[in-house]
């Protein structure tokens, strides 16, 4: 007979290994802070495409100390590149996404008793690392999740391959319509 | 002409054939070539799109797109499979597969190797398979060579790379080799993982496709089949949906191919995904079983000479001396991986840099000086395919058990070649990037933790999931390629090896596929 599933028990991809309990108390960390800013810094007026805004703000906070010390303008481009991409995908990647970086948002309020996006550069980094390293495999898993992301579109910018010595390719850029 | 691109199809479409080949990678361009040039009306359905460098591939007096632009970007978006991003059940092992017209070829490396004639030996004795001996595929191999202009690396393709991985190699006394390269008039820009703008890597797009093409085949780009449909129990349709190149979305039309024969070719992630979606007989149960796909270790080092890893070739000289497992009073003790150079642009290797900040930043401002090695593991357990309600192919790879201590071996030797080439600072590809600072730092790599979020293991060279063998209680497709329970259906993917191959597979792809198309013209295609 035909079978559909070759092993319909298996779970989904995911980023995050969520079990009950996470999803517990990551829903009522969410709730809490609900109420708090959701403007984007940087490129204020541009509404994020795939992500909530306040998504797109902790991500853009993410990639501001992740790849050094960016300025919001240019921890924003990285963001919203990483949202541009996010819209070519099925809902999936944009869920992990979301809540790998709300996640990361929240879990600061159980460790360092405020959200991620509202703490000061060095405790942003600090925290990260920590997240990097955890012996909790949702912490480490979201961590890495984003750096992905974050590292990939910040060095496919033209204007940070100087600082790395990268002399860019040899042919002219397509035109990003793919169809040409 | 030769292509047809989903913008061009403004209604349905129905065609016919008298075969219809799916993918268009090593394994369907292959046969699709084999079977246009015997006479054969061939259709070759590919869901990716058609992307050119410098020179129209298919009429070489003609300029190109300039599609291939050697962005990371831009290319992961438009050749590589959910554009880069596609990872197994537990986000562990990045999948890595092609989708594009020429499929994985055109992000391939383009190292050619035979099947080594142990693992030829070990599917004639333990999976019965018949007519792919050494011998059998000799001919198959020597013809493909000769068409991809195959030939050992010449020292001008050595990047600092390339150099460091073999002093690190001799100096230990391992085995290494010049790697077999499918090239003509490479000019070491250093984009094959970015489709090679200049043709010179011989891929599916500059080979096979156009012979096939010139010999009558007829292309389809942006279209996926969605089903592979029956009549009296004989495989003669596919069906696929038209996409929007832009959004990877179905346009709403549709095209039927109606064909004497299918040619399942849709790679080694995608052809038992596809089996499962069509709803194929699995009596056997075993469609979806048997995944192997290599998954990796990486590790780097920094060198006080500049390495530039980014330009010239990714590998030219290879180390096949750990390419079978080693066991010791019956327990694994060592081995069971290729070990290689590593070359990744600067976002991808960004991406897998350990750190964060202004460490992070400061392991990139040295990127020039910075070394990669990396080896491929042939699979010592295998994993599976469940589809989903909604369609969704997912891929559980087993990192845990007999692969886990493959893999830990692995890293280990991937360092033990920086140390040896006289790196200054060794550390591995793991988001601790654990610091192996001289020999005795080795044994620090069985501590390190495996779990979701330490460490990737990226996965090159899926197959296995439609298994071919003699018999039907273990096996999906008979020596033939023809599918045990439904006439009419042949695989030419690496989805029929019935293990990993402990090599780089293109080539075995190729012979195979040769051999299954060179029976189905002896036998009239039936
Ligand atoms: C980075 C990288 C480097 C590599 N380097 C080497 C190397 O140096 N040497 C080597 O031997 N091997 C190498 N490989 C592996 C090698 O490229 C692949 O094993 C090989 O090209 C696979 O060929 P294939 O025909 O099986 O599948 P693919 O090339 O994946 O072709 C399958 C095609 O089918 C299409 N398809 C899938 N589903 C559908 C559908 N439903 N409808 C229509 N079309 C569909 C896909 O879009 C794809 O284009 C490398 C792989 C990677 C990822």
């Amino acid at each position: 007979m035909v079978e559909r599933e070759a092993e319909p028990a298996m779970t989904r991809r995911t980023f995050l290994r969520r079990g009950a309990a996470t999803a517990v108390v990551f829903g009522a960390l969410r709730t809490t802070a609900a109420a708090r800013s959701d403007e984007v810094d940087g490129e204020p007026g541009s509404a994020p495409q795939a992500l909530s805004r306040r998504a797109f703000k902790v991500l853009a906070a993410v990639a501001a100390v992740l790849v050094g010390d960016l300025d919001a303008a240019a921890a924003a481009r990285v963001a919203r590149r990483i949202d541009a991409e996010l819209t070519c995908h099925g809902d999936w990647l944009r869920r992990d996404v979301t809540d790998a970086l709300l996640l990361i948002e929240y879990l600061a309020v159980v460790t360092r008793g405020r959200a991620f996006s509202r703490l000061a550069a060095e405790d942003r980094r600090t925290r990260l690392l920590a997240m990097s390293t955890s012996r909790f495999a949702l912490s480490r898993a979201a961590f890495q999740g984003i750096k992905v992301l974050v590292c990939f579109f910040y060095y496919t910018c033209d204007e940070t391959w100087p600082q790395i010595g990268y002399d860019g390719p040899w042919v002219a850029r397509a035109k990003p319509a793919s169809v040409a | 002409m030769g292509i047809i691109e989903g913008n061009e199809l403004h209604g349905d479409h129905t065609e016919t054939a008298d075969v219809v080949v799916i993918g268009s990678g090593i394994g369907g361009a292959t046969a699709a070539m084999v079977l246009a040039e015997a006479g054969k009306r061939v259709i070759v359905l590919e869901q990716g799109g058609y992307y050119t460098g410098l020179v129209d591939p298919i009429d070489p007096s003609r300029p190109g797109r300039g599609t291939l632009d050697q962005r990371e970007d831009d290319m992961f978006a438009r050749i590589d499979g959910e554009r880069g991003l596609a990872t197994s059940t537990d986000g562990r092992v990045p999948l890595s597969f092609g989708r594009c017209v020429g499929g994985a070829s055109v992000h391939y490396w383009a190292d050619s190797y035979r099947a080594p004639a142990d693992r030829l030996a070990q599917w004639e004795r333990e999976h019965g398979l018949e007519g792919f001996g050494s011998d059998d595929l000799a001919p198959y191999f020597a013809r493909y060579e000769a068409d991809l202009g195959v030939h050992p690396a010449p020292d001008e393709y050595f990047n600092g790379c390339n150099r460091v991985f073999r002093r690190g190699v001799e100096a230990l006394g391992w085995q290494g080799d010049r790697v077999p390269q499918a090239r003509r008039g490479c000019v070491k820009s250093g984009y094959c993982m970015q489709g090679c703008a200049y043709n010179a890597k011989q891929s599916m797009l500059v080979t096979y496709l156009p012979r096939a093409i010139r010999a009558g085949a007829m292309v389809f780009a942006d279209c996926r089949v969605e089903a592979i449909a029956l009549a009296g129990g004989r495989a003669c349709v596919a069906r696929a949906a038209v996409l929007n190149r832009d959004t990877g979305e179905p346009t709403g039309r549709v095209l039927h191919v109606k064909a004497g024969a299918v040619v399942l070719a849709a790679g080694g992630y995608g052809s038992a995904a596809l089996w499962v979606r069509s709803g194929l007989p699995n009596t056997a149960g075993m469609v979806g079983r048997n995944l192997t796909c290599n998954p990796c270790a990486m590790a780097f080092g920094y060198f006080a000479e500049d390495i530039v890893m980014w330009r010239n070739i990714p590998a030219a000289f290879g180390c096949l001396h750990w390419r079978l497992r080693r066991y010791e009073g019956g327990r694994y003790r060592e081995g069971g991986y290729l070990l290689m150079p590593n070359q990744l642009g600067p976002a991808t290797l960004a991406a897998l840099l350990p750190g964060a900040g202004a460490d992070h930043r400061d392991r990139m401002a040295r990127m020039a000086n910075l070394a990669g090695t990396i080896a491929w593991i042939d699979d010592a357990d295998t994993g599976r395919l469940a589809v989903g309600s909604a369609g969704r192919a997912q891929y559980r790879v087993p990192i845990e058990g007999a692969n886990e201590a493959v893999l830990r071996d692995a890293f280990e030797k991937c360092a033990h070649v920086l140390l040896a080439a006289g790196a200054t600072e060794v550390f591995l590809a793991d988001t601790a990037g654990t610091r192996i600072r001289d020999e005795r730092d080795l044994g620090r790599i069985h501590r390190i933790s495996f779990g979701p979020g330490a460490v990737s293991f990226p996965a090159p060279h899926p197959g296995g999931m439609l298994r071919m063998g003699p018999d039907r209680r273990s096996s999906v497709v008979s020596c033939s390629g023809e599918a045990h329970e439904i006439p009419g259906l042949y695989v030419t993917d690496p989805s029929l090896f019935p293990t990993a191959l402990s090599v780089d597979p293109s080539e075995t792809i190729a012979a195979f596929s040769m051999v299954i198309a060179d029976g189905m013209l002896a036998r009239g295609l039936g």
